[in-house]
């Protein structure tokens, strides 16, 4: 059994364990929708019982596009780790997730 | 613009190109903006176009600018000729709430039962809740309506399930209330004390008791006839003061019970309807029963027979009294099922309260009309019962009346006729009626006076009251049948009793006719005329 594992099992991960991640949407368009669902998918699967979503609607508060920069919509933003990712779109690549954050180096 | 890095704008270019993103911020004078792509609010339109609520979009002065299908579907019109329509033409009655100018509707959110008007006309209930919304610089008022007929529907599934539980309970105590009399009477029956005065009681008291329960276990077979639809009638002309007569004769005894005054007035003509006898009285009886019912001891009651003023094809018959009357609240509900407008009042004389629901039925099988009226508690009721009156009417009397009574003269041979009767009052009027109309007549005033005279006078008509003291009209019938010169005689059974089974024991027993007291002259000359024609 892994160093990690035991870790886990034993006491609740480290703050710093924990990935930050925020999903940029504008309401329940298709393609946001689409989003929520594949990132939930990607850290049930690859992030488990270490993640913490959070989901910022920017119809409702346009403004706080500015804090990370959003220009298309749904985009994804890592926070927790450094460095600070992004990845755009709608999620539906787990290849390019994994790539965008380092979990995977990219193929050739 | 802000700086990016490389590796971000080309993920962005990469996922606009592949359809991964629907919607863009783009900052307008130091503001961001969200522009959504066609798709972005597919959900929420969505939701709103299926949802199976009416929804509806009103600008301030009540104009619908949007209404989502289900919301036409309710008001059954085509969607597009409600868009620019006001609000207010679709409802049967708003109550102030379309009001949008008002504080409160501006301000909060309201809600309200209301009844939409369907384009067909017809009603729908609904519950409205209306908000007012801000769209960029102007304002909506949001309205959603449920349609509430289904719950309606239910809700008076339970009222009616109510009151027939109700029913039931008020029903057992009603069949109750005579067990413990007939009891103890027959218990007194059975003891040693055997005094004539003490066996006539217990007779007395078994006879009442069941005659009680006779009449409520009729009402509940009438009822339940009429509520499945069961009930025939059979039609005939009948003359609204025969009508009247009978019903009179089975409401008295209660009203003399009660000591209260009945006063009756009648047309000084003579009006005909098509009707069955039996319904009609009853329907009447009902009326002046539960008159007498609910007037307190010693009140007054009356019923009024006149034409339908302005309408001289309708007769009006109007039973009023001075009692407990009809709070508004209730008079709607009183022709229904079950309905006693207060127990505690009805519960005093008894009562099924089904009784106007067998009126309403019957009046309305014979095309009439029935309605209550009250100016209130304490002031008295006054129920209406309008009949159609038969067009030949005043063709038929004038007619009897220019032949001078009973189809004598030219056209009417002349016949041996035999009244047998116990009242003498009615056989000596009937006789010398007849006998004035150029016919024969004899009068028998007991069973063995009529087999006497019949066997000597061998009529071609007799009329033979049911009801002798010494032996009945059908065993009189009997034996004249046997007896070979009196097979064609034409026999008429004359009684109270119009029931289908006694319209049977009558015909069983050898009668032709079975006719309802009092004896019609109408359908007497009728019957004389095609004892003509069938043989001349």
């Amino acid at each position: 059994m892994s160093a990690a594992a035991k870790k886990s099992a034993a006491q609740k991960p480290a703050d710093e364990d924990i990935w930050n991640l925020r999903l940029y949407v504008a309401g329940q368009s298709a393609k946001c929708i689409a989003a929520v669902r594949n990132l939930n998918a990607f850290c049930e699967k690859h992030l488990a019982g270490r993640y913490r979503i959070e989901v910022i609607d920017l119809l409702e508060n346009p403004k706080l596009a500015r804090d990370d920069q959003i220009l298309a919509i749904p985009t994804l933003v890592r926070k927790v780790p450094e460095p600070l990712r992004k990845v755009v779109g709608d999620l539906s690549s787990t290849e390019r997730m994994l790539v965008g954050f380092d979990l995977r180096p990219a193929s050739p | 613009m802000e700086e990016h890095e490389p590796a971000e704008a080309a993920d962005i270019i990469r996922a606009i190109r592949e359809g991964e993103v629907d919607a863009f911020v783009v900052r307008e004078a130091a503001e961001e903006k969200i522009y959504s792509l066609r798709s972005a609010d597919l959900l929420y339109r969505a939701m709103v176009e299926e949802m199976k609520d009416g929804a509806v979009a009103l600008d301030a002065t009540g104009l619908i600018v949007y209404c989502n299908a289900y919301f036409a579907q309710m008001v059954k019109a085509e969607r597009a000729s409600l868009v620019g329509k006001r609000i207010f033409s679709l409802v049967a009655e708003a109550d102030g709430f379309f009001d949008l100018a008002e504080e409160r509707t501006r301000t909060g959110t309201r809600r309200q039962e209301l009844n939409f008007k369907a384009t067909d006309g017809t009603e729908v209930p609904v519950l409205a809740a209306m908000n007012r919304i801000r769209l960029d610089d102007t304002e909506v008022y949001c309205l959603i309506v449920t349609d509430l007929t289904e719950q309606k529907h239910r809700d008076q599934l339970l009222i009616e399930g109510r009151r027939k539980d109700e029913f039931l309970a008020m029903l057992a105590h009603e069949l109750r209330n005579p067990i413990a009399p007939i009891r103890y009477a027959a218990a007194r029956l059975l003891t040693k004390d055997q005094k004539p005065e003490r066996l006539e009681w217990a007779r007395n008291v078994i006879d009442r008791q069941v005659d009680q329960l006779t009449r409520l276990v009729d009402d509940l077979l009438d009822v339940s006839r009429v509520t499945r639809g069961r009930v025939s009638l059979s039609l005939e002309p009948v003359e609204i003061e025969a009508i009247l007569a009978r019903a009179v004769e089975a409401a008295r005894p209660l009203i003399e019970a009660r000591h209260q005054e009945l006063s009756i007035t009648q047309p000084g003509k003579r009006l005909w309807v098509n009707g069955d006898a039996t319904r009609l009285a009853q329907a009447i009886s009902n009326l002046l029963n539960n008159a007498a019912k609910f007037t307190p001891e010693g009140g007054r009651l009356s019923v009024a027979v006149e034409v339908e003023p302005g309408e001289p094809g309708w007769v009006r018959i109007v039973v009023s009294d001075d009692g407990v009357g009809i709070a508004p609240a209730v008079l709607p509900e009183i022709f229904g099922l079950f309905a006693q407008a207060d127990p505690s009042q009805g519960r005093a004389q008894g009562g099924l309260g089904i009784g106007l629901t067998l009126v309403r039925s019957f009046v309305e099988m014979h095309g009439g009309t029935v309605t209550g009226a009250s100016e209130g508690l304490g002031k008295g009721s006054r129920f209406t019962v309008r009949l159609p009156l038969l067009p030949a009417t005043v063709d038929r009397t004038a007619a009897a009346r220019a032949r001078g009574g009973i189809a004598a003269g030219e056209d009417v041979r002349p016949r041996r006729i035999l009244v047998v009767d116990d009242n003498a009052d009615v056989a000596e009027s009937l006789s010398e009626w007849l006998g004035d109309s150029g016919h024969e007549v004899r009068v028998a005033r007991t069973g063995a006076a009529a087999l006497q005279q019949a066997e000597a006078f061998r009529p071609e008509v007799m009329l033979v009251d049911i009801g002798l003291p010494d032996m009945s009209g059908h065993d009189i019938a009997r034996k004249l049948r046997s007896i070979p010169a009196l097979k064609d005689t034409v026999m008429v059974a004359v009684t109270g009793y119009g029931q289908q089974h006694d319209r049977r024991r009558s015909r069983e027993a050898g009668f032709d006719h079975h006719w309802i007291k009092p004896l019609s002259a109408e359908l007497l000359s009728e019957l004389l005329a095609a004892l003509d024609a069938a043989k001349r």
